[in-house]
């Protein structure tokens, strides 16, 4: 099996043919070349997709980073109430139910990132995406730190003689 | 299916914005429906594409301002209301005990999140344009199947009317925007002004009202905002 994929791949590598062997979301898959994107836009009278939001993208980042979780901890952690945007993910696939919270009130839905969302994204795997610590270097978060004590400082009330 | 226009002042008012481009009425029902979200849409872009599109000659030029009037004060309201921080019963005290290591903490997280949003962001403009072929994956067990409270719920939506917006949570007026923004003018006479030192002596009700006045005040090109990184100190300039 694995010789007759890499007889695939070869064969349908980028720039050998308008085809593409694709390693994505734990197995392999056949798809069209971006070059042939419009050609096949065109074929199927189909516009692409409108691109996602950057409130998508932030809920994506946090089910794929914290996930599965429910819709209230997405919120808490953007600090905005993103019950429209998961919606609009669930329709688009990009996110599913995956089970529920029983610990939680009202036990509500878990949900994390699913096979389509790796698909779009080109990975095999979560594994694939960079460790949430690498994105925001210690320096920088070390500065927030010290602004918000300064800040913090600044408004302590004085102390009384 | 045609709907009749009679009655619908505004059925003929098109827009054209970055994220949504045609008849404003189903714009209306696009953002109550949840579909699209109102903190996206530009409502100072709104209001300029309709008094560019208004004619005071028209007949029911009178209905047709009243009608817009109300609908974008009710935009205006709607997304005000997402914008806030989100209130849980008990959220209040807590948030007022909040530490700067708490706060920090939570502001890393969330840093961290909106960078990750970025990366996926470029991974998904990288893998844009890649249709796949028509042979789906096969269906993982339990994953293809009708949830019938999912279907009961998104019947129950959309031939429900949408609940009233609450607004008891809007308190008294005590401050205006031109009064901060005149305050702003004032400090700016004698140069740039941190925004720290601005509203040192305010509580966070002016402070939040002053930035959203300097925020008003750069757009329309008196000032600008000068903040060198992220979270950094943020300087206002004047520029007139």
């Amino acid at each position: 099996m694995e010789s007759a994929l890499y007889d695939l791949a070869r064969r349908y590598a980028p720039g050998e043919s308008g085809i593409l062997l694709r390693e994505v979301a734990g197995g392999h898959l056949l798809s069209t070349s971006p070059a042939c994107a419009s050609a096949v836009e065109r074929f199927r009278d189909e516009a692409r997709p409108a691109p996602l939001s950057g409130a998508a993208h932030e809920v994506l980042a946090c089910a794929l980073y914290h996930g599965p979780l429910t819709r209230s901890a997405i919120s808490g952690v953007r600090g905005v109430n993103s019950d429209a945007v998961v919606r609009n993910l669930l329709d688009r696939g990009l996110l599913a139910e995956v089970g529920t919270d029983r610990d939680a009130p009202g036990s509500p839905a878990l949900l994390d990132v699913t096979d389509d969302f790796l698909i779009a994204t080109g990975a095999a795997s979560r594994e694939d995406f960079p460790p949430l610590e690498t994105l925001v270097a210690e320096e920088e978060l070390a500065r927030v730190r010290e602004r918000l004590q300064v800040a913090d400082e600044g408004h302590r009330p004085p102390e009384s003689a | 299916m045609t709907l009749d226009s009679a009655g619908r002042a505004l059925s003929d008012f098109t827009v054209e914005l970055d994220v949504y481009s045609g008849p404003y009425e189903w714009l209306l029902a696009l953002i109550l429906k949840e579909e699209l979200e109102i903190f996206e849409v530009p409502l100072r872009e709104l209001v300029g594409l309709y008094l560019s599109a208004r004619d005071p000659g028209a007949p029911n030029a009178l209905e047709r301002d009243t009608d817009f009037a109300g609908s974008a004060a009710a935009l205006v309201l709607l997304k005000s209301r997402t914008l806030s921080p989100l209130v849980d019963e008990g959220e209040d005290e807590e948030d007022e005990a909040l530490s700067p290591e708490q706060l920090a903490k939570r502001l890393a997280r969330y840093l961290m999140v909106s960078r990750g949003a970025q990366a996926l962001r470029e991974r998904f403009a990288g893998n844009a344009g890649h249709y796949p072929s028509s042979h789906l994956l096969p269906p993982r067990p339990g994953r293809l199947r009708i949830d019938s409270d999912r279907v009961l719920e998104a019947a129950r939506r959309t031939f429900s009317r949408p609940a009233e917006p609450p607004v008891n949570h809007l308190g008294p007026i005590t401050v205006t925007l031109q009064e901060l923004a005149s305050l702003i003018r004032t400090a700016l006479a004698r140069g740039p002004v941190p925004y720290e030192e601005l509203v040192r002596d305010m509580d966070r009700l002016r402070s939040a009202v002053t930035f959203a006045a300097a925020l008003s005040l750069a757009h329309e090109g008196h000032l600008r905002l000068r903040q060198t990184e992220p979270l950094g100190p943020l300087t206002l300039e004047p520029l007139r």
